[in-house]
């Protein structure tokens, strides 16, 4: 005779109360585990919507970049077109200046009045669009021990008969250099970086990429202080007109309007059609590369959105699983004391018998408590195996989305090794709800006086 | 003397007043004796029985059983003390509702765990079913008490007090709820018992059951003598 068979022989005689505790027990196990899978889905579920929407997102922007590039490529055909019919660029000289020596050696010696420029610009000339005086002089710039193209530049002179147009190109502010790409490669200069040029401190404003023509070897100022740093107050070497709306054979015309204007001068074509529409390349792609980064930010911000409509959801479920588990841990804990209290009320006569025959406080203690641990071991597995299913159930109810109903019970135990824990410590958690939750009553029947249990007759 | 109860009192104080159910009780039973107690209902007989049976203390006075002082014993010695000196025979049977006859009379070995005893557990089977075959109940050993009639209930509460082979029996009423041919098979393994070398004490209303015994005492209002006195009902 032991304890364990005292034990299974009351179990076996009082079904009721026991199966009542084991249910208690097991619907308390199940809730845990309902709660843990629940939740625990949820993030995996969170997971893997990201993962698809991030997927999908991706794809979105390399097809955007397919698209843009194979739009790029028109648009580049488009603009090499277009500039075919543009009008080109003259360089207006002094008369007596060589022009040999601006192809040769990129600079110039011989200059006019920076007047000319005005005296153009208020004349009613129709085949020019923009004029910009210019020194242009081969230099040494002494503190780098180089030889740099000097490029004084004031910005473009209105045309007083034309609307005013948008500069085709920038002036350079007083102080500032814009940097070509040679020099400032040799040299290691940043934006920003101040620089001393001919006993002048500069700041450098701007440097260029590469261009493949006297540009990158050229520094570019202000007109005023590159023609005082010339010894060149007043004088121009050159006056650049830019965007000449005339056909190529059509350059005697303007060498005619000009010189009428402005006798004593010549007239050259200057710059290649292609730095244009380089440029207007670079500049498509720099649109194309905004559209792409505007592709990505929606993007991020449909993932973002995304997120939070999970992270909402997620919560949503946590919160109501730290509701409900307390309660129902509660009201479990609360049904298997209260059977253990009418058990033990119901076996007062056998505990008095049980104590005269010999049996010491502990031995009374395990008969109750090991009742109330088998209810547990039993009603933690059974509430595990239910809790599981009720999970991925209750799971699927709260979560409509494709992803949670298409994720199966051993894919989201298998990605969260928590819920693997979740389900080997529950058992064990059963147990101690269902002891703890007998101990009084167990305590009671221990402490029980055999005698006046037995005078009681 | 292997029990001797010197000047035992005790009062119960439940109720309004105080009640006194043992006034200075002494008594010494040796083994091979068996003692009545005879009184009316509520004289302080069953409180007597329990006191020696070390599971009420008394208020005063000295309990020694084989030498030693239970009461004097951690609650857990006490009970293994009981287990293995003591068996209890009452009216009400008092079986385990839903052992069977035989694991009813194996019961007592539950006491023996962790503790030297005279039966050993893995012999105690073998002489359950003896103590079964003794009182007829072999044929009745996987039944539970409810399908047992009075008789055998009580014979079955006989054959597990004496399983643990104790020198010491204590019966309370154990007749009361048998008729005559049963009621003289109990007091018939009473006797075995006291002439195999056990001491029984029996407290009892019966004249039947009391005249089994060698020697009859007289309760009355918790005072013990030896001569019948005027009834007069003080104690439960």
């Amino acid at each position: 005779m032991t304890l364990s068979h005292l034990i299974f022989r009351e179990i076996a005689h009082r079904k009721l109360n026991f199966l009542l505790s084991v249910l208690a027990v097991a619907v308390a196990a199940l809730t845990i585990v309902a709660a843990d899978i629940v939740v625990r889905r949820d993030a995996e579920v969170t997971r893997r919507v990201m993962a698809q929407k991030q997927s999908e997102t991706e794809a979105a922007i390399e097809e955007k970049i397919e698209l843009v590039a194979a739009a790029g490529a028109d648009l580049e055909d488009a603009i090499r077109k277009q500039m075919k019919g543009l009008g080109f660029n003259v360089l207006i000289l002094p008369e007596s200046q060589d022009v040999a020596e601006l192809h040769l050696q990129g600079s110039l010696t011989q200059t006019m009045p920076e007047s000319y420029a005005q005296q153009l610009a208020d004349s009613k000339i129709m085949t020019i669009n923009h004029l910009l005086p210019t020194v242009l002089k081969q230099v040494r710039w002494p503190e780098q021990e180089m030889d740099v193209v000097l490029y004084g530049t004031r910005g473009e002179v209105p045309l007083m008969h034309r609307d005013l147009k948008k500069p085709v190109l920038d002036a350079v502010a007083p102080g500032q250099m814009v940097v070509g790409h040679a020099i400032h490669q040799k040299l290691g200069l940043k934006v920003g970086q101040q620089v001393e040029f001919m006993g002048r401190e500069f700041t450098v404003s701007v440097l260029h990429p590469e261009r493949g023509s006297g540009d990158d070897v050229t520094v570019w100022i202000d007109l005023g202080q590159a023609q005082e740093m010339l010894g060149l107050q007043n004088l121009v070497h050159a006056i650049l007109a830019l965007e000449c709306e005339c056909a190529g054979d059509r350059i005697a015309q303007i060498r005619a309007e000009i010189s009428g204007i402005l006798p004593g001068t010549q007239v050259i074509e200057r710059y290649s059609q292609a730095l244009a529409r380089a440029e207007a390349r670079t500049k498509a792609k720099e649109v194309a590369e905004e559209s792409l980064a505007a592709e990505r930010l929606a993007g991020e911000a449909t993932l973002l959105r995304e997120l939070e409509s999970r992270t909402r959801l997620q919560r949503g479920h946590q919160q109501l699983s730290r509701i409900i588990l307390p309660l129902v841990l509660l009201l479990a804990a609360a049904a298997v004391g209260l059977l253990a209290y009418v058990n033990v009320r119901y076996r007062r006569e056998e505990i008095g018998i049980l104590r005269a025959l010999g049996l010491r406080t502990r031995q009374v203690l395990v008969v109750f408590l090991g009742k109330a641990a088998l209810s547990g071991v039993i009603g933690g597995v059974a509430g595990v195996l239910l809790g599981i299913g009720s999970g991925a159930l209750i799971g699927r109810l709260l979560d409509r989305s494709e992803v949670a109903i298409n994720l199966g019970l051993t894919e989201a135990i298998v990605s969260s090794p928590g819920l693997f824990v979740t389900l080997m410590v529950t058992p064990l958690l059963a147990v101690a709800l269902a002891t703890l939750s007998s101990w009084i009553a167990a305590a009671m029947a221990a402490s029980q006086d055999a005698a006046m249990i037995l005078q009681g007759e | 003397m292997w029990l001797r109860l010197d000047r035992v009192s005790k009062t119960y104080h439940g109720g309004e007043n105080p009640v006194p159910a043992l006034c200075e009780v002494s008594l010494e039973i040796d083994t091979g004796m068996f003692v009545a107690i005879r009184g009316p209902s509520g004289c302080g007989k069953t409180t007597l029985l329990l006191t020696a049976g070390t599971l009420l203390a008394p208020d005063s006075g000295d309990v020694v059983m084989g030498g030693e002082r239970p009461y004097q014993m951690t609650g857990d010695a006490r009970a293994s003390f009981r287990g293995l000196q003591l068996g209890f025979v009452f009216q009400q049977f008092h079986l385990v509702p839903y052992l069977s006859v035989l694991d009813n009379v194996l019961a007592p070995t539950l006491a023996l765990a962790q503790s030297s005893s005279a039966v050993d557990p893995r012999d105690a089977r073998e002489r359950a079913l003896g103590l079964l075959e003794q009182f007829g109940l072999a044929d009745r050993a996987g039944h539970t008490p409810s399908r047992l009639s009075s008789g055998e209930r009580q014979r079955c509460a006989m054959a597990r007090a004496l399983l643990n082979q104790p020198k010491m029996l204590l019966a309370d009423e154990p007749t009361g709820n048998l008729d005559p041919e049963n009621a003289d098979q109990v007091l018939g393994a009473l006797r075995q018992f006291v002439t195999l070398g056990g001491a029984v004490l029996l407290v009892t209303h019966d004249n039947r059951a009391a005249a089994a015994a060698d020697k009859t005492w007289w309760m009355n209002r918790g005072v013990l003598s030896q001569s019948p006195q005027p009834e007069t009902v003080t104690a439960t």
